[in-house]
């Protein structure tokens, strides 16, 4: 074991918003975006340490915060990350310098206010991911919007003001029904504390209002057809960054949310509304992909793949078992991997040619291979290639699902063949073939030079991690996971006592009364 | 009859205090107006003479805080309820002398008058707020409203502030006398004025009750007219488009807190027995207000009167609190630690710092350019920034984002619905919150993603024609720093208000 640092969680909170302060305040250009970078990176390498720390196979807690905040009504400060949330967390830290470096190439106007604010934004992304108490998650999930749309309607394309509107009111509304919700558990159990309510158990007649209401707030950040509307308006307006931002990190709290929250708090809701949320996972991955399949913009196909994609991790949630949802929570790390990079080589393509409608390209391969190679890479990754990333997510969520509900398997499966056409056709366009506009040509066009690679780069090395050695991330995952169904297993049964409709999981864990039992 | 003793005077210090300040406004103008126009007290000395007694009033009434609850003059409740929203109440009015002193004096005629008038507002308010007796109250609220219809319309020179001043009267005139109807009627089924003694009535003889149902709606007409509830709104917006932007922002804050105290102490001590009768109709009241707020606020293209229509949506979500004070699910008053009215007194305060701040951004605008048409407010990041950043904070405030004082209002309130279960209402409110963060976000939009106008160097035209005053942005400074310190550390308040809300709701348990 190396050492500890107190407080981690909270310095890498507290970190990115003196960064934003700092930034916001020093006079020069240049040393605004080297102390944005250097703290992002700062950041990064702390929240290693979370690595380093990591007490492998504990299902619970851990590197917890807890400071009383209102006494009164137990509002709390309470943070702490476990198996769930801390790929989550190092997603985050990892893609803040890529994007912030990707910035400070690209981006003038403003810089300082347009840095200021992604720092404000990773520390509120990071703040979702570790509070336990529900009123301080609420706090971070509204804070997140405030940077984000600033960053849409500010740096954003033609149509920027529509999208950052759309953004905000789309999320904010979902958002207000959650708080109704939260304030609901607190009625119920008396505790802000996610953790310590689930324990308590709601009663399952409160569970479905409860849960509709939770479940409409992240599914509008996920998001869930037909919800989605806002997604393909935002991405495609939102510069570069923020689109690798919104795509990686932001639209994993929706799913999160579901993991952390839906599921553990209202375990009987989850089993009989899960089939709907499925079937709306499902006509999200079937949509998304036919639609992404005729786009003529990359970003926008990029875009709908994210709803398909999406679309897999709420089915893997939504199979209530351990391959599902700790497939889920994979393939949420590798959708924020996967698609972070797509949105980061559209974002370098289009700063070389001033477009990105697939019809203004082609032969792409003879000009600049070094792209081209990432690119097919990337694509792979996301088209859930076998021995990269997304693949190993895919399978799980699958597997899991295929035991709760095989139709849904069945139908998933044919998005993933969907999304291996339109990437592949998106590839096509644009590399194949011989070079028509003279804009293309090898001369009029520089391939990525080192430090775009040195941004590419550490998410494709982590691809092949995360396709060739899952259990590394399983290992860590699946105890939290397992613990969870455990608990929502216990809940269920001490309410009803011969809920055996759904132990059809029961290949991977054993009944929970037994566990009961043996604890007693 | 009671004698009344120089010592019973002690416990209305506070009123005492700030009377002494408006006869000596009125005599001092008294005296000068008898010499030259240009000798004498200007304005800003009565204004630096109101601001002093409405600071030493605030200080008499933080002493009162910890003293035992009496009833002064046998009309007059002096308690913590009481005590928190005359602290409310002064510090707004102070807030809006400091800030909005300087745009009145420049602008109107007969300084040592609208002073004075100020003055006497604030005597009104700070009486109705501890009035428990139906006659008091009567004659609190209509001091309050005849001195408020005499500030709106004070711009004489100005069509709409006349205009403003018109319809305030002509609508609140309307309101008062129905509201004075229902009270009769109470006073005729009860015998008795004072708001315990009707109680204790009904409760010997419950035959009587049959009036309660149409004595609560009247004397809501009169005080829905005061907090500007649907369906008694419609003077809201020409009034506050019209008024004086400072008479515009008490009218907005401190005057709507005592038209909910009113109606807290009414419902509670005096009605509280008949509380099935009165949730329904404050639960639909609550619904028709936040829509029609909201819906109306949505296509105004003037931010004075979409702040005016959002404060009618506010006071549809403040009166969700005073309906949580019952529980629905046993239809019994809720706990004494949990209930709406806590959130209501938390909403009261946030909101006032919120609005009053607002309102002053929109008064210095206006003061700029003209106008206060969303147009003006276009690339006000760039023309003036900290105004900007003020006006960004206010209105996150106003949604309800965390970090500010209006979240914490929302929360306590939305959470006080739920918790008593009123799940319907919650999610009406909670799509309502969707509907307003749609026009507080135009605003946004306006100030920092439209150009401003620019001059031949392509540099944006800073926005100072005379300068900012000093003095209101200081104001502004003030209520951006309140707004986001009670939504960062709102320990104090919270105590504070449940300890002012569980004062006045220990009479029902």
């Amino acid at each position: 074991m190396s050492f500890a640092l107190p407080n981690l969680l909270s310095i890498l909170i507290f970190l990115p918003v003196l960064g934003a302060v700092a930034v916001y305040f020093i006079p020069d250009a240049g040393q605004k975006k080297l102390v944005a970078l250097a703290v992002t990176l700062l950041t990064f390498l702390l929240s290693l340490l979370l690595l380093t720390g990591w007490q492998e196979g504990a299902a619970g807690m851990q590197f917890v915060e807890n400071y009383v905040r209102v006494p009164a009504l137990d509002m709390r400060y309470h943070l702490g990350v476990d198996g769930i949330s801390l790929f989550l967390v190092l997603l985050t830290t990892l893609l803040m310098p890529i994007v912030i470096h990707f910035s400070n190439r690209f981006v003038d106007e403003s810089i300082g206010a347009y840095l200021a604010l992604m720092l404000v934004l990773e520390a509120a992304v990071i703040g979702c991911f570790v509070a336990l108490d529900m009123v301080l998650f609420f706090g971070f999930f509204e804070i997140t919007l405030i940077p984000m749309y600033f960053l849409i309607g500010q740096w954003g394309g033609d149509n920027r003001q529509y999208a950052a509107r759309k953004f905000f009111l789309y999320t904010f509304a979902g958002s207000a029904f959650m708080l109704v919700g939260i304030v609901g558990v607190f009625a119920q159990t008396g505790t802000f504390n996610v953790l310590e309510a689930a324990r308590i158990g709601i009663d399952p007649s409160m569970q479905t209002v409860l849960f509709l209401l939770f479940a409409i707030g992240f599914a509008v950040k996920v998001p869930l057809f037909p919800f989605h509307t806002w997604l393909p308006d935002a991405h495609v307006q939102a510069p570069t960054a923020g689109s690798i931002i919104l795509a990686g990190v932001l639209l994993k709290l929706g799913t999160y949310g579901y993991v952390r929250f839906a599921l553990p708090l209202f375990p009987e809701a989850s089993i009989n509304w899960g089939p709907l949320i499925a079937v709306l996972a499902v006509i999200g991955i079937l949509y998304g992909a036919l639609v992404a399949l005729v786009q003529k913009d990359i970003k926008s196909l990029v875009a709908y793949s994210s709803v398909a994609h999406l679309g897999f991790v709420m089915l893997g949630v939504f199979a209530v078992n351990e391959q599902g949802v700790s497939g889920a929570v994979l393939q949420m790390v590798n959708h924020g991997l996967s698609t972070g990079a797509l949105f980061l080589m559209v974002g370098l393509l289009y700063e070389r040619r001033h477009t990105r409608m697939l019809d203004q390209f082609g032969g792409l391969w003879k000009s600049i291979p070094i792209f081209c190679g990432f690119f097919l890479v990337v694509a792979m990754s996301s088209a859930g290639l076998p021995g990269l990333n997304g693949f190993v997510g895919e399978f799980t969520i699958l597997l899991g699902m295929w035991l709760r509900q095989p139709v849904f398997t069945v139908l998933g499966a044919v998005g993933i063949i969907l999304a291996a056409w339109y990437l592949l056709t998106a590839f096509r366009k644009m590399a194949q073939g011989p070079i028509t506009r003279p804009e293309n040509e090898a001369a009029n066009l520089p391939d990525m030079s080192l430090d775009e690679i040195g941004m590419v780069l550490p998410l494709v090395l982590l691809f092949f991690i995360i396709g060739l050695f899952p259990n590394l991330f399983f290992n860590k995952i699946n105890p939290s996971v397992e613990a969870m169904l455990q608990e929502m297993d216990a809940g269920r049964n001490a309410v009803v006592i011969s809920a055996d409709d759904y132990h059809t999981d029961a290949l991977t864990f054993h009944s929970a009364l037994d566990d009961v039992q043996a604890q007693e | 009859m009671e004698q009344v003793t120089i010592g019973e005077l002690g416990s209305i210090l506070p009123e005492l205090i700030l009377l002494t300040g408006g006869l000596l406004i009125l005599i001092l103008d008294m005296v000068q107006s008898h010499g030259t126009a240009d000798s004498g007290i200007s304005g800003r000395g009565f204004m630096l003479i109101a601001v002093l007694f409405l600071a030493v009033g605030s200080v008499a009434v933080i002493l009162q805080f910890d003293a035992e609850q009496q009833l002064a003059l046998s009309m007059i409740m002096v308690d913590k309820f009481s005590a928190f929203l005359k602290v409310v109440i002064y510090v707004g009015m102070t807030l809006v002398a400091i800030a909005g002193g300087g745009y009145m004096n420049r602008r109107m005629v007969g300084h040592g008058e609208f002073w004075m008038l100020f003055m006497f507002v604030t005597i009104a308010m700070s009486f109705a707020v501890g009035a428990a007796d139906l006659l008091m109250i009567f004659l609190t609220i209509e001091f309050l409203s005849i001195t408020s219809y005499i500030l709106v319309g004070f711009l004489r020179t100005d069509v709409r502030s006349t205009e403003a001043g018109v319809k305030y009267f002509l609508y609140g005139s309307v309101a008062s006398s129905v509201m004075l109807f229902g009270m009769s009627l109470l006073y005729g089924a009860s015998g008795s004025l004072n708001l315990a003694e009707i109680a204790a009535a009904f409760a010997a003889s419950p035959e009587r009750s049959l009036v309660i149902v149409p004595a609560t709606l009247m004397m809501l007409v009169g005080l829905g007219f005061k907090t500007s509830l649907a369906p008694f709104f419609q003077w809201t917006p020409d009034t506050y488009e019209g008024a004086p932007t400072p008479v515009t922002a008490y009218l907005s804050t401190a005057s709507k807190a005592v038209g909910f105290a009113v109606m807290a102490r009414v419902l509670v001590v005096g009605l509280g027995a008949f509380q099935a009768s009165w949730v329904p109709i404050l639960a639909g009241l609550s619904m028709l207000t936040m829509f029609a707020g909201n819906l109306m606020a949505l296509r105004q293209p003037n931010v004075k009167r979409m702040l005016a229509y959002s404060s009618v949506a506010q006071a549809g979500y403040i009166l969700l609190g005073l309906v949580a004070v019952v529980d629905s699910s046993h239809g019994n008053f809720a706990s004494l630690t949990n209930n709406g009215l806590n959130g209501v007194l938390i909403y009261l305060f946030a909101y006032l710092f919120t609005n009053i701040g607002a309102f002053m951004v929109i008064m210095l605008v206006e003061e700029a350019t003209g106008s206060s048409d969303i147009s003006a407010f276009e690339g006000l990041s760039q023309r003036a920034p900290g105004m900007a950043w003020g006006m960004f904070i206010f209105l996150l405030s106003l949604t309800g984002i965390p970090l500010t004082g209006g979240f914490m209002g929302k929360f306590y309130v939305f959470g006080a619905t739920v918790q008593h279960q009123y799940y319907t209402l919650a999610v009406i409110a909670a799509i309502n919150a969707g509907i307003a963060a749609f026009y507080y976000l135009n605003v946004v939009r306006a100030m920092f993603f439209t150009e401003a106008e620019q001059d031949e160097d392509g540099k944006a035209l800073p926005l100072s024609g005379q300068g900012f005053a000093p003095a209101t942005q200081l104001i502004v400074l003030v209520c951006v720093a309140v707004t986001l310190w009670l939504g960062v550390y709102p320990m104090s308040l919270i105590n504070w208000a449940s300890d002012a809300s569980q004062n006045l709701l220990t009479i029902v348990f």
